[in-house]
This record gives structure tokens, C-alpha cells and sequence, in this order.
């Protein structure tokens, strides 16, 4: 009796989730698409805190001046992110003379990472709507069976959803109960929020985690599935050249970095698909001491790194 | 293999279908293969720890048997054993890092050799179970057992293999041994006490995660956020561990095992004592019975009281992990103990008055709190600097953001303190007796399923008690 209980329980809750409205996504940064449609720069520099913690955008607008630049340095973004923002934000906002992608690791063939679950939201920020071909390569491969079926009972029974729907309350719960009960006192709590809780205010080791979830499989294995071909077919199709920025970690950083068969493979891909390459991960002028704790540039030499990166790798910006 | 993992959502349902279907002999081994598949899912090489010290143990204690006189060798070959595969896997680099510091004081400037090996999951656990098994039999506690497929079995057991409870061989043996058949009243009841622990992990453990690991990611976190982080991380641990036990025993349930409870309702205890009877329980009484009493316990001068409190704590503390934070903390909740004994001698009324216990319950909870404050900070200096910070001269954001926080791991408590009343208010007792009782289970966990399908934490992470 107690075990039909239970198991009616599961069946209620797995109907109510697929009648359940889709979860939301942050809204759109209109803004953002405003500010690349008037600004119309020259070079737009994408990525993620490899990038926000690596430019001064004025000082980068300064050095290359009259050329304008945008830096896209997004912290936590992935390939789902920068493929959405190259679609639906930079691309349609213009034609940059040059659009520089910076990754480290295997991240360029990494297309679930951060793309999913709770990062989900995010993507909102540069998305039109359910995009076919990112949900496409969110499905984990038939090689990674387990992968795959975690991903199918999600879409049976999706309680992302129903999730999706208890989290505002829960929030809004607690809002109230720290005294935000209103839109002026919420908004003045977000701020406080935003700002304790800044970048700028966290211990460098935690920024990022230091290695990324391993991605089972060779570079071959893997650029199918990943978004890295459409990301270079969007450029492609725009008439705008793309620069792919392999940077350094900071372990690497300590001494000379052994390139990986995946390496290898991955600037093959690219010189077949002439897709500039710039691999940074042995660049004398990189000295360790530039570095925080993590794979970031500490925030006193963003300046200085900025000025090193345009006297160094000019040829890029152009 | 993790509990909240799809791979064991497959693993348990296919295991059961076969083990239930075998004759007791067949059974005992399908749990051993089991389990070693549970074990080395993800690293087949920690199998060869596992299997090595199972061989070694079963092997000390025939001998004690056979070869009388040289009993107490023996049980030091077993007890070198256990502790060198510890020494190794987990303290080495610990001691070497610090051997060099100590060095280069002196002026000797060494490069520390270290290992770098991944710690493998569960060895603390697992060879103080083995130890206690080699040092009953020494203690003619326990015949030595000479099946090596059931010793092999009770060992790998496999929920309790990872993260406890630290089962002694005297409980769990004759279980092993016994035939054992399938009763769906004790399965509903394991499935209950199953789901009520991913429910704790899920929702409670890793929403709370959140705030802790997000305080404890600033560089300089104010009073008020340094504490609030610290009673939501104190919130995770009880939550994070309490629920790897009870998933433990629930599945150990559907295997017709019965295993010890691990947690009491730790934070309704009013002493330090009282404390460690309900945290913890199986490492706890560990250390009670293989370290504090053959220390001389209870008995002697208060000073050698006090001496065998402070170094059973501070070993309790050293096997949390190889780092000073955990020998700190280890320390103080010695010194806390000596501390309550000397009070309730100058002043046993303040520890007896029943009027007092609600303010005695909120002093204890504190001083945990305090206690894991040094468990979660890392970093020493981090950790001084937090212990003295005052809350003068904190910025409004800090103390907006910490309000927010606080209210967040308050809801996210409020079914751990619903646990507690219904503890406190006799209805687990009365439910248990109940000719519905399995009524209100299906009632129960269709309620906590829920819970879970609503809030469940998407940002899971492995059971903190892993790292040990």
C-alpha cells in the first residue's frame, strides 16, 4: 500500500513536470546589442574570464586607437555562450574586421560545459529563443551511454521545471524574510549582493575551477559534437575573420607547456578550415609573476597585461 | 559509484533483482562482487587497497589462533598495516611538506619528496573497520573468521564501504553468515529512510553548499558573512553526512543488513559529551573504544582524564584529514570536553537544570559552530583572522548580503528543525508502532520526493565525508 503510494507520487510528479511551462531564461541583453550596433568596433574580443580578467578595454580602445574594440569577456561563459552571442548579438550587430576567440584546455570541444542546468538561465542573455542546433549538441554522444540516458529520462521526466517554478518563490522567501519585501529594498539588496560577492572580491583559486571536467574522447571524437564548426561557419558565412586564442594556465605558466596529441590534432583542424590560430601557451613575455593564484591575471596588471599583449601580438589587430 | 548518481539509480535495482533470486552462499558472493564493481567503478586500482588489506586482516587474525605466542605481534603487524596504507595514501606529503619547513627553520633547505597520489575514497573508512576486527580478535572478542568470501563481504559491504558507518565485524558477521530474506515491510522502511537521505543531501546539504562556498570564496569576508557562512556549512555537513548514513542503511535495508545509525539529532545536545554520542557515532565510539579507554579512559587524576581526551581528539582529528585545520579542530573539541567536565565539577547544577537545557542546546550549537569554522577554513591565516574579527567597521552590503544569506539557509533548515520536533515530540516512536505504519511511509516519501523534484540543488556535488 505505503509502495503505491510512493510510486503514484512519482507519476504525478512526472506528469505535472511535462505540463509544467519550460524553465525561463534571463532575458535578452538588448543593451548590449544597442552598444555593438552604435559602437560598430573594429575588433571584438570574446571569452570568458580568460578574457575579463585579461583586458582593460580602455586601455586596449586606447593603444589600437582609431580602432574600436569591444571586450566580450564573460565570466563562467562556454562555446554555447559564444556561438549564441556570435549569432544573435556581435554578427548581427555589423561586420568587425576581426573577431579574437579566446579558450584554454579542450573548451573549444566542450559544448555541454556550463550549458546546462543552472547555467541554462544565463544563456538567455544572447539567446533568440531555443536555438535547433545548440540543443542538437547538448545530447550527450551514443559513446557516453549513461550520459545519453541522463539526458533522455531529463527530457521523460523533465523536474527542471518544476524546479524552475519553486525557486523565485523560495528567493522572493527569503527576500522577505531578510526584510527586501519591496522592489526599492529588493533592488538595493541585489546591489549589495553584486557587489560583495564581485569578482574583484574573491580569492583568485576560486574564480574558476583550476581543470574543467575531462571530455572522454580524441579531438577527432569530439569537434563533431561540439559547436566549435558552426562557430566557424558563422564567422564564415559573415565575411569576418576569425582568431582563436589558445591562452596559458598558470601551471603552465611555471614552466614550458607539452602540446597534446589533442593539441596537435586541433591546429591541424583549424589550419584545414584556415582558421587563424594564436598559441600563447609558450609566450616568453607571459612571466608567471603577471598571474594570480588561478589561471587569471591578477587585477593590478590588467594594465600592464593589455599593453604587453597589443606590443607583443599586434599582428592580430588587424 | 556515488549514491546520486544515475549510474547507482541502475546499479541498485539490477543488483537486487539478481541477489534476491540467489541461495545464501551465492548471495555472500554476488555482494562481494558487488560491491568491488560499487568500489572500483571509477578507479579499478583502489580495488587492489581494498583487496590487499582484506587479505592481510583475515589473514592476522587465523594466525592470532594458530600461533598463540605471538599474538601481540600479530595485531602490530595488523595495526602497522592499516595505519602505513593510511600513512601512505593520505599523511605522506602532509608530513614530508611539513618535515622540510621544520628543516628550512633550521636552515636546511630540502625539497619535500611527495607522492601526489589521489586519495582513494573511503580508506579511512574501511581500514579502521578492518583494525577493529584484527584488534577484537586479539582482545578475544571476536573468533577469528575463517570463510574469506563472508569476511571479504562484510569489509566491501558496499554501503557502507565509502563514507561509513565504521561498522564493527562483532555486529556485522553474523549477519553475513546468517541466511537472509527479502521482508518488504524492512525494504519499504530502507526505501523511506533512502529517500528522506537524498532529500537531505539534495535539497538541504547542496542548497546550503551554495552559502557556505560562497562565503568562503572571498578574499575578506565580514563578521557577519564569515558566520553566517559558517552555520550554513554547519547546516551541510550534518545535512551532507547524515545523508550518505541513512542512504547507507537504507540500502543495507533492501539487503536484509541492518546497520548502526551514525547521527542522533547532533545539535539538540546540551554538552560536548553528549555531542559526540550523536555525531558521528560509529567513529566516535571507535576512538572511545580503541583509543580513549585503552588510553586509561575515565579513570586516574583529572589531568590524565584531560591528557586522554586531548589526544584521542586530536588523532579523531588528524583522521579527518592530513592538515592543521583538522588538528585544530580536533584540539578544541578535546578542550571543550575537559572544559565541561571542569565546569559541571565547579558547577553541576548549571549542567543538570532542566530549566536551563534550551540555553545549554544554543551554547553547544555555537561552540560546534565555532568548531566548524576551523574544519572549513583551510587556510590558517584566514582562519585567525576570522576567529578575531569583530563586527565593527562592516560595510552595509556585507551586512545585506549576509541578512539575505542567513534567511536562505534558514529555509533551506526548516525541514531539518521539523525533523527535530517530530523527534522531540515522540511521532517517529508512535509512527513506528503504528498497524499504518507502512501507509505513512508511502505518505512520507512521496512527500519528500516532492520536495525533491521542486527543490533540489542544481549545483550537486559529492558527499564532503569523500575526502576523508
Amino acid at each position: 500500500m505505503g509502495l503505491g503510494v510512493f510510486a503514484a507520487a512519482a507519476l504525478a510528479l512526472i506528469l505535472l513536470a511535462r505540463v509544467a511551462p519550460l524553465e525561463p531564461q534571463a532575458p535578452f541583453d538588448s543593451a548590449l546589442a544597442r552598444r555593438l550596433r552604435k559602437q560598430a568596433p573594429d575588433f571584438v574580443v570574446l571569452g570568458n574570464s580568460m578574457v575579463q580578467t585579461r583586458f582593460d578595454e580602455r586601455e586596449l580602445d586606447r593603444l589600437l586607437s582609431p580602432a574600436e574594440t569591444c571586450v566580450l569577456g564573460v565570466g563562467g561563459s562556454k562555446t554555447a555562450y559564444w556561438y549564441l552571442a556570435l549569432k544573435n548579438v556581435v554578427l548581427p550587430a555589423g561586420t568587425p574586421r576581426r573577431v579574437l576567440l579566446f579558450f584554454r584546455r579542450r573548451e573549444l570541444t566542450s559544448p555541454r560545459e556550463k550549458a546546462t542546468g543552472p547555467f541554462r538561465y544565463a544563456l538567455g542573455r544572447v539567446s533568440r529563443g531555443r536555438d535547433r542546433v545548440l540543443e542538437a549538441k547538448l545530447a550527450p554522444p551514443a559513446r557516453e551511454p549513461v550520459e545519453r540516458l541522463g539526458y533522455e529520462l531529463g527530457r521523460i521526466a523533465p523536474f527542471v521545471r518544476l524546479h524552475a517554478l519553486a525557486e523565485p518563490l523560495v528567493l522572493a522567501t527569503a527576500q522577505g524574510l531578510a526584510g527586501a519585501r519591496r522592489g526599492a529594498a529588493r533592488r538595493r539588496q541585489q546591489r549589495a549582493l553584486d557587489r560583495v560577492f564581485s569578482t574583484d572580491n574573491l580569492r583568485n583559486a576560486d574564480l574558476e575551477p583550476a581543470s574543467a571536467p575531462a571530455e572522454k574522447g580524441d579531438f577527432d571524437e569530439l569537434v563533431g559534437a561540439s559547436l566549435l564548426p558552426n562557430i566557424i561557419e558563422l564567422t564564415e558565412r559573415a565575411g569576418v575573420p576569425l582568431t582563436l586564442v589558445r591562452v596559458r594556465t598558470r601551471r603552465a605558466a611555471d614552466g614550458r607547456r607539452q602540446r597534446s596529441a589533442y593539441d596537435r590534432d586541433l591546429d591541424a583542424y583549424l589550419a584545414r578550415r584556415k582558421v587563424e590560430l594564436v598559441d600563447m601557451t609558450n609566450e616568453a613575455w607571459e612571466r608567471p609573476e603577471l598571474y594570480g593564484e588561478g589561471d587569471h591575471i591578477a587585477p593590478r596588471f590588467k594594465k600592464t597585461y593589455t599593453k604587453l599583449f597589443v606590443q607583443n601580438l599586434k599582428r592580430v589587430f588587424r | 559509484m556515488i549514491f546520486h548518481s544515475l549510474e547507482f539509480a541502475l546499479f541498485l535495482p539490477a543488483f537486487l533483482a539478481i541477489y534476491w533470486a540467489l541461495p545464501h552462499r551465492a548471495q555472500n558472493a554476488f555482494l562481494l562482487l558487488g560491491s568491488y564493481f560499487f568500489y572500483g567503478y571509477v578507479h579499478p586500482w583502489f580495488l587492489l587497497l581494498l583487496a590487499g588489506s582484506t587479505l592481510a586482516d583475515y589473514s592476522y587474525a587465523l594466525g592470532m589462533r594458530r600461533f598463540e605466542a605471538h599474538r601481540r605481534a600479530l595485531v602490530t603487524a595488523s595495526i602497522c598495516t592499516n595505519l602505513g596504507l593510511l600513512a601512505c595514501f593520505k599523511y605522506f606529503d602532509f608530513f614530508s611538506t611539513n618535515v622540510a619547513v621544520v628543516l628550512e627553520k633550521v636552515g636546511l633547505s630540502v625539497s619535500p619528496p611527495l607522492l601526489g597520489i589521489a586519495l582513494p575514497v573511503g580508506i579511512s573508512f574501511y581500514t579502521f573497520q578492518s583494525l577493529s576486527y584484527t584488534i577484537d580478535v586479539y582482545r578475544r572478542r571476536l573468533e577469528p573468521h575463517r570463510d574469506f568470501l563472508e569476511f571479504a563481504a562484510f569489509l566491501a559491504l558496499f554501503p557502507q564501504l565509502v563514507a561509513g558507518p565504521i561498522e564493527r565485524a562483532v555486529h556485522v558477521l553474523p549477519q553475513v553468515t546468517r541466511p537472509r530474506r527479502f521482508d518488504p515491510e524492512r525494504a519499504g522502511l530502507g526505501l523511506v529512510l533512502m529517500v528522506w537521505g537524498f532529500f537531505k543531501k539534495l535539497v538541504v546539504a547542496d542548497n546550503v553548499a551554495l552559502v557556505a562556498n560562497k562565503v568562503f570564496a572571498l578574499e575578506a569576508p565580514g563578521f557577519s558573512l564569515v558566520w553566517v557562512g559558517t552555520l550554513a556549512f554547519g547546516v551541510q555537513i550534518y545535512a551532507d553526512f547524515s545523508a550518505y548514513s541513512d542512504i547507507a542503511r537504507g540500502t543495507a535495508r533492501l539487503l536484509g543488513f541492518e546497520l548502526m545509525e551514525n547521527f542522533n539529532h547532533p545539535y539538540l545536545s546540551d554538552t560536548p559529551s553528549e555531542f559526540w554520542r550523536r555525531w558521528h557515532i560509529s567513529l566516535s565510539s571507535w576512538f572511545r573504544d580503541y583509543v580513549f579507554i585503552p588510553l586509561g579512559g575515565s579513570r586516574g587524576t583529572r589531568l590524565k582524564v584531560a591528557r586522554n581526551l586531548l589526544l584521542t581528539f586530536l588523532l579523531s582529528g588528524f583522521w579527518h584529514g592530513a592538515s592543521w585545520n583538522f588538528v585544530l579542530w580536533g584540539a578544541y573539541h578535546g578542550l571543550l570536553l575537559i572544559a565541561y567536565r571542569g565546569l559541571g565539577a565547579v558547577a553541576p547544577g548549571l549542567l543538570d537544570s532542566r530549566r536551563l537545557k534550551p540555553v545549554r542546546v544554543l551554547v553547544m550549537f555555537a561552540l560546534v559552530n565555532v568548531g566548524w569554522l576551523m574544519f572549513r577554513e583551510t587556510d590558517t591565516s584566514a582562519l585567525l583572522r576570522d576567529l578575531f574579527m569583530t563586527p565593527f567597521g562592516e560595510s552595509s552590503a556585507q551586512r545585506l548580503a549576509a541578512g539575505h544569506l542567513l534567511s536562505l539557509t534558514f529555509l533551506y533548515s526548516l525541514p531539518l528543525l521539523a525533523d527535530s520536533a517530530l523527534y522531540l515530540s515522540g511521532a517517529y516512536r508512535k509512527a513506528e508502532t503504528s498497524p499504518r505504519a507502512g501507509l505513512i511511509g508511502g505518505f512520507l516519501g512521496a512527500a519528500l520526493l516532492a520536495g525533491i523534484a521542486f527543490f533540489y540543488s542544481q549545483a550537486s556535488s559529492d558527499f564532503i565525508y569523500f575526502q576523508f
